[in-house]
This record gives structure tokens, C-alpha cells and sequence, in this order.
């Protein structure tokens, strides 16, 4: 080709918005030197590997930020299933059992609190209600989904079902009022109050944002067990620990030609993309590359009610059988679905759909087994 | 004589920490989160607050003649599951309450 046709073609390209696709990994599209030198030495942060010695625990679920965020990259989805517990009171109160040591129960204890309690996990807290287990998922694109204006969520709320669509989601709040976004309840508001408060609850590592380690249970850690100062890593760690989470790129969608091209339209009429909005905009921003950038996100950030088969805790005001819609950034990537890895199939997940979902769960029932294969080949270019 | 000079020694020490760790906190600080359990007639509020996932529960002293701001209605007008904002001052190792705000409701 000449190099002329070839300049010409790169322009084009350039001019109606075509970018590099993004990999697994890759950090997004535009960011400065030394934004990329940040996320490259925040993820060093992401992938350390904390000992007792450097502050791990005394109660964990992982040792690394990487452990549960691993396949195919940093980043990544893992194998590990956390449990979470709460106390859902008639009076429709959700109890977060902060007092008893917090939502998240986690799994592991170091030698040192094994040797004083007699302990190796958390014991589930006496007032828990329900116990939901949580599948760790991808967190490619989460700093996209940070940007998304408050006023965007909030616009695309129904909760009262005014155009009779079946499908009514709703916001759900953090402890402070404001609106959440992160987590499968989308109970936290932004990414870095979600990453400061996983160093503390995953790994135990206390930070300048979370300065005192979870309670065992609501009990003081024993005396001695936790020699290590807080807070355990500084603002520096936390804060690249950050922008390499913030500026983990989602995955650009794999070319939907053929079936998976049909499949995007059935996708859409089926009512699939009543809840899994297939893209999001970014409100103005500080860094460039994500100031507003619209991009793949399909969800809504809202909660809805998956039906009573799904249900197990509540969160913020989040019922037991409200989920926030699961982003499906990178789904192809994953090899469990839902929020509990229940489902091992893309047609198992769907199958499970409830409450809200039970329409557009019952239209894919009901169509032919080529239209059926043509949405599943949709979804696995994401 | 050499056990009173340390403990002379580990008594500065430990006065020091605690005033470096007093001047961390700031002298007016504001609190933010739902109400948890609320008793008017002791005066008392504890609240869940907390970043992340990392939930904790802030006890904070409220005078039994406080009243919610700006509107003047008792604190047991207050219920477990409200949003209140609290502006305080610390009492020794005590959150006291000056003005409570409710922000939000269940």
C-alpha cells in the first residue's frame, strides 16, 4: 500500500474516533507519560504480596491484591468466593453488623491470631440474618464506571415502573446518603473508598483512609497478634494502588460479525439492554482520557430485584433480592456468573434471571435455537 | 533508681504519642452516617460510618436539651436507619455533639 493511501487511512481512522482495541491489561486509551507510569508502578502496588511481617491480617481472605484478581492479568477475575453477612430487620432496616466486625467475613487468620483465639477465620457474627457468598470478578473498566456522573444513575431510576417496561431499578446509598456504585449491591460511592476499604477487609492492611483494623466479631485484636504500626502502607501505595485500578482499561469488544452481530440486535429486543445499558458516559474529569469518554459498560448502575431464588443479603438499602446490573466488561473473560459464581454457563446465568429479569429471561427461552446461539455468541466478544 | 528513670522515660514517651496522636484529630470533626441505635434520654448516637466496605461504628455524646438543626426537633424524633450529620468536638476521648443535621431518611 502507498504510503500516502496508508496516511490517509490512519487519518480517517483517527477522525471518526477509531482507537487501538484495549486489551485485557491495558491501560486506557490517552493517558499521559506519566499517568502510565503510575499505573505501571501501581500495579507493583496491586501485584505486592503482604506477610504478617509487613501488616497482612490478622484477619484476611488474600495476601495480594492479585490473588483474587488474577486471570488473565492483574486485574482479572480469581477463584476465591468471599462470604459477606448482614441482618435484614422486619421494620425493612438493613443492618450492616458494623459493630460485630463488618459485612465481610473473612476466611483466614494469621499464626499469631490462631495462636491467641484459636481462631483461623472470622466467625460468621451472631445477628447475621443471611450469609451471601460473592465470586471475585474483573475489575477492568472500574475506573469508567467511577466517572459516570451521580445525576446519570440517578436519571435512569424507575422505581415506581412509570412506563410499565416490568423493570423499576433503583439507586442504592452508602451509610452517608450518598449514591453507590461499586460492589454487587452498589453499595460504595467511589473506587478509591472501594480499594482503600479492600486493603483493610481483604488483606487486613490498614492504610491513612482506614486506619484501624477490622474488630474480630466486634472484639479488640488480642494484644501483640498486629505488631505491625498503622497504618500498615502509606497514601503513596494506596493512592498508586488507585490509578492502576482507575486506569485499568475495559476490554474493547471482540469484532460481532455473523451470529454475534445478529445476537447484538436480539440483545436489545429481547430487553437484555433494559438493565445492561450497553454504554455509559464519563462526566468532565481531571484526566483527559477519562473526561467524557463514552465507552461499553452494559449496566445501569442500578439496583433490581433478581427474584426471591437469587436473594441472600441486604446492603445499604439494597433487599436481600435487589443486585446492583452486573457490568459485562470483559465477559468473555469470565468463567462463572452471577454474583455468587452459581452459574457455569452464559445460558445457565440467564436461566437464573428473576424478578425484573424474568421477561427478558422468558423471551430468550422463547426463541429458536439459532437466535439463541446468536445472543450467546454476542455476549462472548465482550 | 534505674527502674524509676524508665519508667519516668516510657511515661514521656507514652504522653508524647498521645498528644501527637490528639493533634491528628481534628479539634471540630464532622461525622456523617446512619443512625444505628439512638437512646434521647442518655444522650447518646452510634453511627455507622465507614469508607468501603470497611463499616465501623462512631458512639457520639449528645446533650439530652440538643435539638436537630436548623428546625429545633428533639433528637427522638430521630430512628434507627436515619442519615444524620454530626458536628462535634472531642471531650477527652469523647465525640461530643454540637449540631446535628438529618440528612437523610430511611
Amino acid at each position: 500500500m502507498r504510503a500516502s493511501v496508508r496516511l490517509f487511512l490512519l487519518l480517517v481512522l483517527a477522525a471518526s474516533g477509531c482507537a487501538r482495541p484495549t486489551h485485557p491489561g491495558d491501560p486506557i486509551s490517552g493517558l499521559t507519560p506519566a499517568q502510565l507510569d503510575r499505573f505501571r508502578r501501581g500495579r507493583a502496588v496491586f501485584d505486592s504480596v503482604f506477610t504478617p511481617e509487613t501488616g497482612l491480617g490478622p484477619l484476611f481472605n488474600s495476601a495480594a491484591c492479585r490473588e483474587c484478581h488474577e486471570d488473565p492479568v492483574s486485574g482479572g477475575s480469581g477463584d476465591e468466593i468471599e462470604v459477606h453477612a448482614t441482618a435484614f430487620h422486619l421494620d425493612g432496616i438493613c443492618d450492616p453488623l458494623a459493630g460485630e466486625g463488618g459485612p465481610v467475613i473473612q476466611q483466614n487468620a494469621t499464626p499469631a491470631l490462631k495462636a491467641a483465639l484459636g481462631i483461623d477465620k472470622e466467625p460468621l457474627p451472631k445477628d447475621a440474618t443471611a450469609r451471601g457468598l460473592r465470586s471475585s470478578l474483573a475489575i477492568f473498566g472500574r475506573g469508567m464506571l467511577d466517572a459516570v456522573p451521580d445525576s446519570d444513575i440517578a436519571s435512569y431510576q424507575d422505581p415506581d415502573d412509570k412506563n410499565h417496561d416490568g423493570i423499576s431499578g433503583r439507586v442504592n446509598r452508602f451509610v452517608d446518603g450518598r449514591i453507590g456504585r461499586f460492589g454487587r449491591k452498589a453499595f460504595v460511592p467511589a473506587l478509591d473508598e472501594f480499594n482503600a476499604g479492600a486493603f483493610t477487609i481483604e488483606m487486613g492492611i490498614t492504610n491513612p483512609a482506614v486506619p484501624t483494623e477490622e474488630s474480630i466479631g466486634g472484639n479488640s485484636i488480642p494484644a501483640g497478634v498486629d505488631p505491625v504500626p498503622e497504618p500498615e502502607i502509606d497514601q503513596r501505595a494506596l493512592d498508586l494502588a488507585n490509578d492502576f485500578v482507575r486506569f485499568l482499561a475495559p476490554p474493547s469488544p471482540l469484532r460481532q460479525t455473523g451470529a454475534a452481530g445478529a445476537g447484538r440486535h436480539l440483545f436489545d429486543r429481547i430487553g437484555c439492554a433494559s438493565c445492561h445499558f450497553p454504554t455509559l458516559r464519563t462526566g468532565r474529569n481531571s484526566v483527559r482520557a477519562l473526561d467524557r469518554k463514552r465507552f461499553f459498560a452494559y449496566t445501569d448502575l442500578l439496583l433490581h430485584d433478581m427474584g426471591p431464588d437469587l436473594a441472600d443479603i441486604c446492603l445499604g438499602r439494597a433487599e436481600p433480592s435487589e443486585f446492583r446490573t452486573e457490568p459485562l466488561i470483559g465477559l468473555r473473560l469470565a468463567h462463572h456468573f452471577l454474583h455468587d459464581g452459581r452459574a457455569d454457563s452464559l445460558e445457565q446465568a440467564i436461566e437464573l434471571h428473576g424478578g425484573e429479569g424474568t421477561g427478558a429471561r422468558d423471551r430468550f427461552r422463547a426463541l429458536p435455537p439459532k437466535k439463541r446461539a446468536a445472543l450467546l455468541a454476542f455476549l462472548k466478544t465482550l | 533508681m534505674k527502674r524509676i528513670a524508665g519508667t519516668t522515660l516510657l511515661l514521656v514517651l507514652a504522653s508524647t504519642l498521645l498528644a501527637a496522636a490528639v493533634q491528628d484529630q481534628p479539634a471540630h470533626p464532622s461525622v456523617q452516617g446512619t443512625i444505628h441505635a439512638i437512646q434521647p434520654k442518655s444522650g447518646s448516637l452510634d453511627l455507622v460510618t465507614g469508607v468501603g466496605m470497611a463499616l465501623r461504628i462512631v458512639h457520639v455524646a449528645a446533650p439530652t436539651t440538643a435539638r436537630l438543626a436548623p428546625a429545633g426537633a428533639p433528637l427522638s424524633t430521630l430512628k434507627r436507619g436515619d442519615i444524620v450529620r454530626v458536628q462535634c468536638h472531642w471531650s477527652g476521648k469523647q465525640l461530643v455533639a454540637d449540631r446535628i443535621d438529618k440528612v437523610g431518611a430511611r
